[in-house]
């Protein structure tokens, strides 16, 4: 049974966690090594793949133009999606898109809007007419637990690869032109997710492994560029202490700094 | 925060341990807890948002509203059998699934003589066996000085809630008494919050149904008009 | 707070196990438990029971945005009930949404806490949501309006236990905000939880009269 499984599994990491170890070798509150590519789909306008542990994630961007929304003639589209297809994860069933994926890729958006992570102003080109519509498909390869993360990494370096032709309308004559003068698109803000495991009201995991994930009562998710919040995230389980939470956002922003420079060493 | 004591409104999470132990753990043997109350680390929790009650300085619950019935042994209940297979009828008695009836759980009965009763219809049956684990087991088997217990026949079946059902199944209902002084009637309360009525004619039976149905929110006091109103609505 | 901001009845669908219509300054939701009952083979688990949280809009369609908040009450619900004592069996909640004007995430967790309440389903701790709006000038308002909610920076709705000690189950934000901020806004909605504990406390008190 489940339950029994589980069980063990919990004495086991419990032993380890007592001397501040944990079965992987790290510490409670190191994050996973992270290595990172750009530009690896070349059909794509801008690309990115992360690997964070054995978590695997890619990201792909796809510029089209097309016509603005009648309330907001002057801004251009920002459209994420997360799939976690059946061959990331054992649990996740072939078919509708499974619970989770729609939790992030709705995470997603929301903190994309509200940080405002690109001046969709940038991508308007002529007002009520055309616009610039950047569709970011983030996929799941392998899925080793804080997919979170690595699809906040990979969308951010996707982005940052992306570069946008100028392109001339003729309002009259509906003609679009496009000169051959690529641009990189401007960031405003560099946001970096941590998550963290509430193993117990002792242990805070740093970064969970898939199995630890499993064991922890909640997950704890902190959206930071290193000096503001974006978004402190818990969705339900189990409650987090205060000095938890203040532990987790203080690891989170030095978290937020590796993330960046590492993001800069590929560029 | 609340004051908690007995007879008070206590809510999931309260810690009742002091004023349950009162001080003397010597003594926690002798206490004993029921529903709406469990213990975490030796110290008792509430679990269910109601009234907690004492008896004796010994017995201590939380009494609370609920409509869906968990089985509990020994327990009295109605049920409408559901399925038939070859050993057991599944019956239908308002719990998260079907409880099994054997075959042989019914007073004199033996392998040859089976109890002939179809689906659809209704019996009273004791609660043998009770786990959240398992199906409940439930038997018609009487003993000696219990109720009758087996098929009821032609009567009539209503639903009410849980804790009125149990407020009429204490001796001092007013209720019944009062109904009885009118018309004779049969009536069987489980403990599932499922009451059987009979009498002698349909019209009389649905109306007696109708008065239980409708003191439910009824203060004691208004109970005689009540009555009064149905013995009206019988002469008709 | 007062009478006025929360309102609630109790047990107002017959035929489920436990319901609740709250309304929330003038955000007003729905919300029927139905169960323990045997679910599908496939569903059971066989050591403790399954919470299913359906959410529903007006329209009844719902989007990705929804599914979130969808999320957010199962585990939210599923943390509060002591599930093990149902095993094999499943808890359905459905939440209806019938106006949103602003906290609609708060309102609805307050009223299927209320709904569980009333079905009587044993139940680990009650929890309470309250949301916040934090202005340009770095002021926090409580429980604010659609057009606070439109104009602020940054907007949290949070979730604590009825235990004594502070317990945040659940945080949801949207916007911009400092640590020190965040930890004012715990603060004061954790004053405020107070007040919707004594509001359950009373409609409970008020329910058992009735029986």
């Amino acid at each position: 049974m489940n339950s029994i499984k589980l069980n063990i599994q919990e004495t086991y990491i419990k032993e380890y966690l007592a001397l501040q170890k944990r079965s992987d070798g790290r510490g409670l509150t190191g994050f996973r090594d992270a290595s990172l590519n750009i530009n690896s789909i070349h059909t794509a306008d801008g690309s990115s793949v992360i690997k964070i542990g054995n978590t695997a994630v890619v990201c792909g961007i796809k510029a089209e133009l097309g016509i603005p929304k009648a309330e907001s003639p002057d801004v251009g589209y920002l459209l994420v999606n997360v799939e976690l297809p059946s061959l990331c994860y054992k649990k996740i069933r072939p078919g509708i898109p499974c619970d989770e994926a729609m939790e992030t890729t709705s995470f997603l958006n929301e903190v994309c809007n509200n940080c405002k992570i690109l001046d969709l102003q940038q991508l308007c080109i002529c007002v009520d007419k055309l616009v610039w519509i950047l569709s970011c498909d983030i996929y799941c390869l392998n899925y080793d637990g804080s997919v979170l993360d690595a699809c906040f990494v990979a969308l951010l370096s996707a982005l940052q690869t992306v570069k946008l032709p100028e392109v001339k309308y003729d309002k009259e004559t509906d003609e679009i032109n496009v000169i051959e003068d690529y641009k990189f698109l401007k960031l405003n803000c560099l946001p970096v997710a941590s998550t963290f495991g509430v193993f117990n009201d002792k242990y805070i995991l740093a970064d969970p492994t898939e199995e630890e994930e499993q064991l922890c009562i909640s997950k704890f998710s902190v959206v930071t560029d290193g000096n503001l919040l974006f978004s402190l995230h818990k969705p339900g389980g189990n409650y987090i202490k205060d000095n938890q939470i203040q532990n987790c956002v203080k690891y989170a922003k030095i978290r937020a700094k590796t993330v960046h420079e590492l993001i800069k060493s590929v560029q | 925060m609340l004051s908690m004591e007995f007879n008070n409104v206590v809510l999931p999470s309260n810690d009742v341990s002091h004023i349950i132990l009162k001080g003397d753990i010597c003594k926690k043997n002798e206490k004993i807890i029921g529903p709406g109350l469990k213990i975490v680390d030796n110290k008792i929790f509430v679990c269910n948002s109601g009234v907690l009650k004492c008896k004796d300085e010994k017995l201590f619950w939380v009494e609370y509203r609920k409509k869906k019935y968990s089985p509990a042994k020994d327990d009295i209940v109605i049920g409408i059998v559901a399925a038939k297979t070859s050993e057991m009828y599944k019956v239908d008695i308002g719990a998260s699934e079907l409880a099994t009836l054997p075959y042989l759980a019914f007073t004199n009965a033996t392998k040859k003589n089976r109890p002939d009763i179809k689906l659809g219809n209704v019996i009273a049956a004791k609660i043998k066996m009770a786990t959240p684990y398992m199906e409940s087991e439930i038997s018609c088997v009487e003993y000696a000085n219990s109720i009758i217990l087996g098929q009821l026949e032609n009567g009539f079946l209503i639903t009410v809630n849980l804790n009125y059902a149990l407020q009429l199944r204490k001796s001092n209902s007013k209720l019944l008494y009062h109904l009885g002084q009118f018309v004779p009637y049969e009536i069987v309360i489980g403990a599932n919050g499922k009451i059987w009525i009979k009498s002698a004619s349909v019209r009389t039976t649905i109306a007696i149904g109708n008065v239980i149905l409708k003191a439910e929110h009824l203060k004691e006091e208004d109970i005689p008009l009540l009555i009064k109103n149905f013995n009206k609505s019988l002469n008709v | 707070m007062n009478e006025e901001f929360l309102k609630c009845r109790l047990g107002f669908i017959g035929n489920s196990d436990g319901s609740a219509y709250v309304s929330q300054c003038k955000t007003t939701v729905a919300v029927s438990v139905v169960g323990p009952f045997e679910p599908k083979s496939s569903k059971c688990l066989y050591d403790r029971g399954t919470v299913d949280v359906t959410f529903r809009r007006k329209t009844g369609s719902i989007t990705v945005h929804d599914k979130m908040l969808e999320g957010i009450m199962q585990s939210t619900c599923e943390e509060a009930l002591i599930v093990e004592q149902y095993p094999r069996t499943s808890i359905a909640v459905t939440v209806q949404e019938m106006q949103d004007r602003g906290n609609l995430l708060a309102t609805c967790l307050n009223a299927s806490c209320l709904a569980l309440m009333d079905s009587g389903i044993s139940m680990h701790h009650l929890f309470a949501a309250i949301s916040c709006a934090i202005t340009d000038s770095e002021e926090i308002i409580l429980n604010p309006d659609e057009l606070q909610i439109n104009s602020s920076v940054a907007y949290f709705t949070l979730v604590f236990s009825s235990s004594e000690s502070r317990q945040l189950l659940t945080s949801h934000t949207t916007g911009k905000f400092s640590h020190s901020i965040y930890l004012q806004c715990m603060d004061k909605c954790f004053a405020a939880t107070r007040e919707v504990f004594s509001f359950y406390e009373n409609m409970i008190k008020k329910q058992l009269i009735y029986c």
